[in-house]
């Protein structure tokens, strides 16, 4: 039997039924869960998933949780294993490096023993030089039982205050780890604030929603593939130029960097570790031939920026009585592709030649 | 299209078919709205003005071709006039506009439109009155549709007619890598439809807002269905009721649409085979995992499209004809093709397979019936493989097809007489028909490696590592 409907009433229906799912996403919040079809259908990602746009193998997803659910950390650890773990920026993460060519996978490449455990290391990197973001991933690492903490630092890691999506995406684990150790907000009134109600609705949060989707389809290529990247390196060689710009950040040499650099965020990474150890690892830049740059470094660092930011994280370390290596000048500029920070993988291969003894005598003599 | 732009569409189609008067007047304003709102934007600018601008016009001149003069009157059809030509201009006057997020707004000038409008105005209104057209302009009608169609999907042919164009008018316009006329696929077969079925004298002649809707209509422009006139027109003028079931139907097709486009297709491409991952992936269980991701998306995406352009078109009373049935699931080639993109091929059978099969049947010169079956599904398969595009690709998978469904008619053929008992038992028909749906989706999905990849070569590459022979 055919019968009249009217159109107002299914359209009410509708829109409640919109509302109702919405605030239930919202106050259910399953962005923050970590059922992952990674290391149970796909092998866990060597890498912290990060995209870049038109990249067919790759997705940005923040949520913390997410991120570690979909890398191989989250996979039972062995009784076996001595578990290092590697925080840091881009350069750690393996810009422009393939998925098994990051420094953790040739670092367990060599097998590494210390006594009855054998060394596994885990690279945590993430593209945004943040100490506040490097500690957030910190927080969330030690509940994987690491033994061993190696963080990469460098001058952007500890002047930048940029908010950026990371910090916005895991505004609630951010608040917590700067209101525990009383370190001061990124500025951004956006940050602060935090995410309103709507930004937690399935409607504000479709494009996270839409790039966890994506990050467990991709399982799928990551599989087949192996590879979480298409925008690999080119072996061309570095250009030396550099310009002769002294500024930094917009500070100019007669200024004094260190009070922007955040040495307590690297103290309250140290506690949250406790009583793990942590090794920080001052990180090798491109070093340009004098004859090119006598103003800079490189195009990121003003030699007098830099050089303030190196002398105060020495003192600073030897004052904490921190693990501390000062590895600056340790790559040759040959295996900096970009000129910059990022290291090809011979240049990976020469750091971890690098830190390996201290990482032995920490690992092996110490007692964790 | 996004999903945003189909929820405005939606909203326009309900609200059109809630009018009681002037409902055909008000379509044809939003098709013709929408066909210059959904044009991507060209490299030359102007374009995205002029190919919408184009399919009017075109459509008009066709419309001209096709009708009797007892449709033609000028009362009759000054308001449909009126309402494509109002609508030229004022997306033309989004120069001032400024609407950015609607149209570009770097239109051509006012005097292009203006003059445009009287001299299309003027012609109508002197070969309108003649009565009847020699056969030989519905022959050129065609062929100039099917030169127009060439020259959309031959970027290297519309480059060097820019260049002709740029040398003419003595100005470096720059040349175009490709050339982008939303529908035109579309919009060119529902003409040449019209025009073949004029000469032969099964079209009924309607009035300008009519066939120009039926041409345009907003739901299907985009991506099909290919309706048939006389249908539509009849569900234009008698709408169906949007009553208890219609509401459900078109709420039905058009959720299950979104769907399939937006969550299921759009998924899937992450993971469908490309040239990109072609070139990575480890093993041959990996690549027809991907190969059949992209199977899925294809169709996911395809039929998702369609389900909601009959959703849309219920909300207006229209009822568009199917153009997909689980064509996934049929047992062998030639009923994968009678339900896949249903309505192209039976454009196709109409106006190719048919005439071309009846003129070798009734040749003087006996042609053998494997012969012609032969060279009458091979043809049609390249031609609907060149519909896609004109690359070697293409006509591979045209050639593909082609084969599979002669040696399929051929293997029917043959086991009509001779098939064993065994397999006329209940079981053996079943396990015939498992297994044919087994080959058949296979079968079609190895030729999508056609569609997938760029270059036959790399197509070649990825066939050896799913055969394992890499």
């Amino acid at each position: 039997m055919r019968s009249e409907i009217n159109s107002i009433r299914v359209i009410v229906k509708a829109l409640c039924l919109f509302v109702i799912i919405n605030i239930v996403y919202a106050l259910m919040n399953p962005q923050g869960s970590t059922v992952s079809g990674y290391n149970v259908l796909f092998p866990g990602r060597t890498r912290l998933p990060f995209g870049v746009a038109g990249d067919p193998y790759s997705v940005t997803v923040d949520n913390v949780d997410a991120m570690f659910a979909s890398h191989v950390i989250s996979a039972r650890k062995d009784s076996k294993e001595y578990r290092v773990v590697l925080i840091g920026d881009s350069s750690l993460w393996g810009e422009d490096l393939g998925a098994y060519e990051v420094i953790s996978e040739q670092w367990n490449k060599l097998d590494a023993q210390c006594g009855d455990k054998t060394i596994k290391v885990y690279d945590l990197g993430y593209p945004h030089p943040s100490v506040i973001k490097d500690l957030v991933i910190l927080d969330k690492a030690v509940e994987y039982e690491p033994d061993l903490i190696l963080w990469f630092v460098t001058l952007n890691t500890l002047v930048s205050r940029r908010v950026n999506p990371f910090l916005i995406a895991n505004h609630e684990r951010v608040a917590k780890v700067l209101n525990t150790y009383d370190i001061a907000f990124p500025q951004g009134e956006k940050f602060e604030n935090g995410p309103g109600f709507y930004e937690k609705t399935l409607i504000g949060q479709r494009s996270n929603l839409a790039r966890r989707i994506r990050l467990e389809m991709l399982g799928i290529i990551w599989t087949a593939t192996g590879a979480d990247t298409n925008t690999l390196a080119e072996d061309d060689l570095p250009n030396f130029n550099v310009s002769d710009d002294p500024r930094y950040h917009g500070m100019q040499p007669s200024e004094d960097i260190r009070d922007r650099l955040l040495f307590s965020a690297l103290t309250a990474g140290y506690e949250i570790a406790e009583p793990v150890p942590v090794l920080i690892v001052n990180e090798p830049i491109f070093i340009a031939p004098e004859a090119y740059a006598t103003v800079r470094y490189n195009s990121v660092y003003p030699r007098w920026a830099y050089d303030q930011y190196r002398n105060a994280l020495t003192t600073q370390a030897q004052n904490a009585g921190w693990y501390y290596l000062d590895l600056w000048n340790a790559v040759p500029r040959q295996y900096f592709p970009d000129a910059g920070l990022h290291l090809s993988v011979e240049g990976e291969r020469l750091l971890i030649q690098q830190i390996s003894p201290t990482l032995q005598s920490i690992a092996c003599v110490t007692k964790p | 299209m996004s999903i945003s732009q189909l929820l405005i569409i939606a909203a326009f189609a309900f609200l059109v078919g809630q009018l009681k008067k002037g409902r055909s007047l008000a379509l044809l304003g939003v098709s013709a709205f929408v066909i210059y709102w959904l044009q991507p934007p060209q490299e030359q600018i102007t374009l995205t003005y002029w190919l919408p601008t184009a399919t009017l016009v075109v459509t008009i001149l066709a419309w001209l071709l096709t009708s009797t003069p007892e449709v033609r009157g000028w009362k009759q059809n000054l308001p449909a006039a009126a309402v494509l030509f109002t609508v030229m201009i004022l997306m033309d006057l989004n120069r001032y506009f400024q609407f950015e997020s609607v149209f570009i707004t770097a239109t051509p000038r006012l005097q292009w439109i203006g003059a445009l409008i009287v001299i299309l105005f003027t012609f109508v209104l002197v070969i309108g009155r003649f009565r009847e057209f020699h056969p030989v302009l519905f022959v050129g009608a065609a062929i100039g549709l099917g030169l127009l169609f060439i020259l959309i999907k031959v970027p290297s042919i519309s480059n060097a007619l820019f260049e002709v164009i740029s040398a003419f008018r003595g100005k470096e316009i720059g040349g175009l890598t490709s050339l982008s006329w939303l529908g035109f696929s579309y919009v060119s077969f529902r003409l040449l439809h019209t025009v073949l079925d004029r000469k032969a004298g099964r079209l009924p002649s309607v009035p300008l807002a009519e066939y120009v809707n039926y041409v345009i209509f907003f739901p299907s422009f985009a991506a099909g269905p290919i309706d048939r006139l006389e249908r539509f027109t009849h569900d234009l003028n008698c709408p169906t009721a949007l009553d208890r079931d219609g509401w459900i139907d078109a709420g039905r097709r058009l959720f299950l649409g979104l769907f399939k486009k937006f969550v299921i297709a759009d998924s899937l491409a992450w993971i469908a085979l490309n040239d990109v991952f072609a070139q990575q992936v480890n093993s041959s269980a990996w690549m027809w995992v991907l190969l059949y991701s992209y199977s899925l998306r294809i169709y996911f995406d395809f039929s998702g499209y369609t389900d909601i352009a009959i959703g849309l078109g219920r909300l207006l009373g229209v009822r568009l004809p199917e153009n997909f049935a689980s064509p996934y699931l049929k047992p062998n080639l030639t009923q994968f093709w009678n339900s896949w993109h249903m309505t192209l091929t039976q454009w196709f059978r109409s106006y190719f397979f048919n005439p071309l099969t009846r003129v070798m049947r009734s040749s003087r010169q006996p042609v053998p019936f494997f012969l012609i079956i032969l060279i009458a599904q091979v043809s049609t398969m390249v031609l609907i493989g060149l519909w896609h595009g004109v690359t070697v690709g293409f006509v591979l998978w045209g050639l593909w097809h082609g084969a599979g469904l002669f040696i399929q008619n051929r293997w029917s053929d043959l086991m009509k007489d001779h098939m064993p008992a065994r397999v006329k038992t209940r079981t053996g028909q079943m396990v015939l028909h498992y297994s044919g749906i087994f080959l058949t989706f296979n079968f079609v999905s190895l030729g999508w490696l056609f569609f997938s990849l760029s270059t036959p070569a790399r197509v070649w590459e990825v066939l050896a590592i799913l055969f394992g022979v890499a």
